[in-house]
C-alpha cells in the first residue's frame, strides 16, 4: 500500500492536476447551489472532456466537480430553503430558520465544517478498509435492505410534529406519490388516470423536493411579503451574524458523529441513496438531542440539525466509492457515471483494482482528500458573496429563484412532466403548510416507498414467497432488533415531548 | 446597483443551466480524441446544397446519464462532430423503460436534427408491455454502433464447471436455482429456457448494479448481466462466468461462448445479445439521410471511437440498416409470442 502510494505522487503532482482541482471544486460549488442543477449534470457533461485525458487528471476532474456540488446544494437551502441538490433538501430545514433569524454564517460555517470533515473520515475509511468493507457490504441483499428501510420510516415518526395525525397524514400522502409510476418489478404502469405519470419510473425526486420545499415556501413568502417587510427585519434577514463559537462547535459533535457514520454505512451499501442518508441522520440527530440543542428546538434553527444532514450527505460521497472501485457496482446514479469514465480510461474495477491499477486508485485517493480541503477553503470564501446574492429584495429573488428551479428541473431529464409536478407538489405542499401539516415526513416517505417495495417483492421472489426470509439470517436479527428499539426511542420521546408542551 | 448587478448574474446563471441542459449546449461541443494513435481530422466533405446540417443534431438517449448506452453515445457524440460538421448534443430522456424518449425521438419533427441511440429494448418488448405511442413502422433505422454481449455467471460455491451441468442440474430440480437479472431480454430468456425445460425462479432486480450485488453477494445462484458487470468479479474468482454471448467480439480467456453449447445458442441466440443502434423517425429527406449515413460511417471508422466503444465492453459492430431492421423485427416477433403466451 505504501509503495503503491509513493508511485501515485508522480501521477498527482503536476501542473494538469492542480489547474483541474483549483477550477473543478469551484465549478461544482457553483453547480451544486443552482437549484435542479447538480453534480450528475456537471459530471454527465464533463465526461466527453475526459476522453482525452489520462486516467488521474480525468477521475480527479469529475470526483472534483462531485464533491464541489454536494456542499454547494447546501448554500441554497439554507439562504433561500431552495435546495441546490437533492442531498441538501434536509438542510433545509434548520438551516433555513438559522439563516431567517440572522445567523447564515453559522449555519453555512456548520454545514461547510461538517461537510468537509465528514467527507474526510469518509474517504479515510474508504482507503484503510475498502476491500474488507464492500465483502460486508454485499452481504446485505434485498431482505436486509428492506429492514434498514423499514427502520429509516420508524425514524421518520419523531419528524411527524406536534400533532401525530397531521404527521401521519403527511406520510401517507408521502407512500402515495411514491407508488406512481411503473412497478418496480414488472415494469407495468400505474395509476394512469394522468398516463404519462403512470408511465414513468415514478416522480422525479428534484421536481418533488423542490415543489415541497422551495415553491411552497415562495408562496408562503408571497403571502408574508404582500404585508410589507420593516427595515430592521430586512436588516437582520440580510445580515451575517456572528460565526459559530466553540460551544456549539462542542454541541454538535454529536451530531456530527451521527451523520458521518449513518451517511459512510449508507453509502458502502449500494442502492438507498444520499438523500435517504441526509434525512436519516437528520431523524438520528433529533432523536440523539430530544428535540433541542441549546434550547433551540429542531426546525427552529437547531445548529445540529444542520450539521447532522450535511455529515450524513457528504459521507455517503467517499464511501459510495468503495463498492464501485472494488466490485464494479456503482451505489449511485453519479457513481455509474464515475465507473463509466473509469473505464473508458481502461480502468476495470473489480477486487484486482489495486493490484493492476494501484498507484492511479491510490493517486484517486490522495487527490480526494485535498478536494476536501479545497472545499473547506473556497466554502469559507464564498459565504459573504453568496449570502449577499441569494439575499437580496425578494421581489427579485424569489421570481428568479422560481425559473432556475424550472430550468433545473427540466434540465435532469428534458421533460415538461417533471415541471408538472414540480407546480402540483408546491401547490400541494403550500396548502399543506397552512394547515400546519409538516412535509418533511411526505417527502422521506416518498423517497423511501419504492425502495421498500422492490425490497420488499423481491426478497419474496428470492425466497419463492417464504416470510421467514426476512427474519432468516443474523443481519436481519441484528436489523430488526434495532427497529424496535427505534420504535420504542420514538414513542418514548413524544410522551416526553407532549409533558414539555403541555 | 446591487440590484442590477444581480439580476445579470442570474440571467446569466438562466442562459448557463439552457446550456447544460443541452439546448443548443455550445459546452457538449465534443472534444477531438487526442489519444495518441488518432490520425488527424480529414477534410471535410461539402455540405449538401440546402445546408444541412445547420445547427447541432440531437441524440437522444431514452436512458439516465451513467448507463451503458449513455456513455456510449457520448463516446459515438465526441468522434462524431467533424464528420457532422456540427456537434452531436446528447440528451437523456429517460422513463417508461426507455419509452419516453423513443417516443420523443419518434414523433419530432423528421428534419435530420433529431436521431436516438438506444438499445433495441424499447421498439421490441415494450410494446408488447407499455403500450407506447409508436411502433416499428414509425422507425428509421441507420445501423447498429454495437452488440452488447450477456455473460450467464453463476456463483463459484455451486461448482458446476459448465453449462451443461448447469442445465443438467436445472432439468433434474425445476424453480431451484435462482437466477438475478434487470431486464426485459434477459426475463425473455428466462422464459425461453422454462419453455424448453430448465424452470428457474426469476429475480427482477432493478438495475445492473444491484444484479452484480446480488451474485457477489450470494444472495442469487445465477446471473444474466452484460459482461462488462461481471467481469472484474469473475477475474478475482467471486464470481464465475460460465458463458459469454457475441463470439465474434467478446472473448474471456478460459470462458466458453454460446456458440460452444449448441442447445443454448437454439434456445437463446436469436434475443440475448442486446443490438445497440442509432434510430430516427420515418420521413426525412432523402440526401439528409444519405448524409448521416455517410457521416455515420467515417464516425464508426474513426479508431478513438473503436479503441472506446472496446474499452466500455461495447465494441464497434455494424450491420447495416437492413439487417439492423430484420434482427428488430425478428425479436419483436419472439417478444409478442412469449409475452402473449405469459400474460
Amino acid at each position: 500500500m505504501l509503495e503503491a502510494m509513493m508511485q501515485a505522487i508522480p501521477l498527482i503532482a503536476t501542473i494538469e492536476v492542480l489547474i483541474i482541482m483549483l477550477v473543478g471544486i469551484p465549478m461544482g460549488l457553483m453547480l451544486g447551489a443552482i437549484p435542479g442543477v447538480g453534480g450528475m449534470i456537471g459530471v454527465g457533461v464533463l465526461l466527453p472532456l475526459t476522453f482525452g485525458m489520462s486516467p488521474v487528471p480525468a477521475m480527479v476532474l469529475l470526483i472534483a466537480i462531485y464533491k464541489g456540488a454536494l456542499l454547494g446544494g447546501s448554500f441554497s437551502a439554507i439562504l433561500i430553503n431552495t435546495p441546490g441538490e437533492a442531498a441538501a433538501a434536509a438542510t433545509c430545514f434548520d438551516g433555513y430558520p438559522l439563516s431567517k433569524k440572522g445567523y447564515s454564517k453559522k449555519a453555512l460555517q456548520a454545514s461547510i465544517f461538517s461537510s468537509a470533515f465528514a467527507d474526510l473520515i469518509s474517504d479515510i475509511v474508504l482507503i484503510i478498509g475498502s476491500f474488507a468493507l464492500a465483502l460486508v457490504a454485499i452481504r446485505f441483499g434485498p431482505s436486509q435492505i428492506f429492514w434498514i428501510i423499514v427502520f429509516s420510516l420508524l425514524m421518520t415518526g419523531c419528524l411527524t410534529g406536534p400533532n401525530l395525525w397531521k404527521g401521519l397524514l403527511s406520510i401517507v400522502l408521502g407512500l402515495f406519490l411514491g407508488t406512481i409510476g411503473l412497478d418496480p418489478l414488472l415494469g407495468t404502469p400505474r395509476f394512469g388516470v394522468i398516463p404519462v405519470l403512470g408511465r414513468l419510473e415514478g416522480l422525479e425526486l428534484v421536481a418533488v423536493l423542490l415543489g415541497a420545499f422551495a415553491l411552497s415556501e415562495i408562496l408562503l413568502n408571497v403571502e408574508k411579503t404582500k404585508k410589507g417587510e420593516t427595515a430592521k427585519q430586512l436588516e437582520v434577514r440580510r445580515s451575517l451574524g456572528p460565526s459559530l463559537s466553540l460551544s456549539e462547535i462542542r454541541e454538535s459533535l454529536k451530531a456530527f458523529f451521527i451523520g458521518t457514520v449513518y451517511g459512510t454505512i449508507t453509502g458502502i451499501i449500494p442502492g438507498i441513496g444520499t438523500s435517504a442518508a441526509a434525512f436519516l441522520s437528520y431523524a438520528l440527530a433529533r432523536q440523539a438531542y430530544g428535540g433541542k440543542s441549546k434550547g433551540v428546538k429542531f426546525g427552529e434553527g437547531a445548529i445540529p440539525g444542520v450539521v447532522a444532514p450535511e455529515a450524513g450527505n457528504n459521507a455517503v460521497s467517499g464511501a459510495n466509492l468503495i463498492p464501485l472501485l472494488t466490485l464494479g457496482i456503482p451505489g449511485s446514479a453519479i457513481a455509474a457515471l464515475l465507473l463509466g469514465a473509469l473505464v473508458l480510461q481502461g480502468i476495470t474495477p473489480g477486487p484486482l483494482i489495486f493490484i493492476n491499477h494501484g498507484p492511479v486508485v491510490y493517486a484517486i485517493f490522495i487527490l480526494m482528500i485535498i478536494a476536501n480541503i479545497l472545499n473547506l477553503i473556497y466554502g469559507h470564501l464564498l459565504i459573504k458573496p453568496i449570502t449577499k446574492l441569494l439575499k437580496g429584495n425578494p421581489s427579485i429573488i424569489f421570481p428568479v429563484v422560481v425559473l432556475i428551479s424550472f430550468t433545473g428541473v427540466y434540465s435532469i431529464n428534458n421533460r415538461l412532466i417533471d415541471l408538472g409536478v414540480l407546480i402540483a407538489v408546491g401547490i400541494l405542499s403550500y396548502f399543506l403548510r397552512k394547515g400546519g401539516v409538516p412535509v418533511a415526513p411526505m417527502v422521506i416517505a416518498f423517497i423511501l416507498t419504492k425502495m421498500l417495495e422492490r425490497n420488499f417483492r423481491l426478497s419474496l421472489s428470492l425466497s419463492g414467497g417464504e416470510f421467514s426470509i426476512f427474519t432468516a439470517s443474523p443481519i436481519n436479527q441484528v436489523l430488526i432488533g434495532l427497529c424496535v428499539i427505534g420504535l420504542a426511542l420514538v414513542i418514548v420521546q413524544r410522551f416526553k415531548e407532549k409533558k414539555l408542551l403541555g | 446597483m446591487f440590484k442590477r448587478t444581480f439580476l445579470i448574474m442570474m440571467i446569466f446563471v438562466a442562459l448557463l443551466m439552457l446550456g447544460l441542459s443541452g439546448c443548443g449546449a455550445p459546452e457538449e461541443a465534443p472534444a477531438p480524441p487526442v489519444s495518441p494513435d488518432t490520425e488527424p481530422p480529414e477534410e471535410a466533405v461539402a455540405p449538401p446544397a440546402e445546408e444541412y446540417p445547420r445547427s447541432p443534431i440531437f441524440l437522444i438517449v431514452p436512458g439516465g446519464a451513467g448507463g451503458g448506452t449513455d456513455v456510449l453515445a457520448r463516446v459515438v457524440a465526441a468522434n462524431a462532430g467533424e464528420h457532422f460538421q456540427q456537434p452531436l448534443v446528447v440528451r437523456n430522456v429517460p422513463g417508461g423503460e426507455f419509452t419516453i424518449g423513443i417516443t420523443e425521438a419518434l414523433q419530432s419533427e423528421p428534419d435530420g436534427y433529431t436521431l436516438a441511440l438506444t438499445p433495441s429494448d424499447p421498439l421490441v418488448f415494450a410494446p408488447h408491455t407499455v403500450a407506447p405511442e409508436y411502433d416499428l413502422e414509425d422507425i428509421y433505422f441507420f445501423d447498429t454502433v454495437s452488440m452488447g454481449a450477456a455473460a450467464l455467471t453463476i456463483n463459484p460455491d455451486l461448482g458446476f464447471e459448465s453449462v451443461d451441468e448447469l442445465l443438467a442440474y436445472a432439468r433434474d430440480n425445476p424453480n431451484e436455482l435462482r437466477i438475478a437479472q434487470s431486464n426485459l431480454r434477459f426475463e425473455m430468456c428466462i422464459e425461453l429456457l422454462r419453455d424448453a425445460g430448465y424452470e428457474f425462479v426469476n429475480v427482477p432486480f432493478p438495475g445492473g448494479a444491484e444484479t452484480t450485488a446480488a451474485i457477489a453477494g450470494g444472495h442469487v445462484d445465477i446471473s444474466l448481466t452484460s459482461v462488462a458487470a461481471v467481469q472484474g468479479l469473475h477475474d478475482a474468482g467471486m464470481a464465475k462466468i460460465l458463458m459469454t454471448t457475441v463470439p465474434d467480439l467478446v472473448n474471456i480467456d478460459g470462458v466458453p461462448t454460446i456458440e460452444d453449447y449448441p442447445e443454448m445458442n437454439e434456445i437463446l441466440g436469436a434475443i440475448i445479445d442486446t443490438p445497440l443502434g442509432i434510430i430516427g423517425p420515418k420521413g426525412i429527406p432523402e440526401e439528409r439521410l444519405q448524409f448521416i449515413h455517410e457521416a455515420l460511417r467515417k464516425t464508426f471508422e474513426e479508431d478513438g471511437f473503436i479503441a472506446m466503444a472496446n474499452r466500455l465492453g461495447l465494441p464497434a459492430f455494424h450491420v447495416g440498416a437492413d439487417a439492423f431492421e430484420q434482427q428488430t423485427r425478428a425479436e419483436y416477433e419472439i417478444a409478442k409470442r412469449i409475452i402473449e403466451q405469459t400474460r
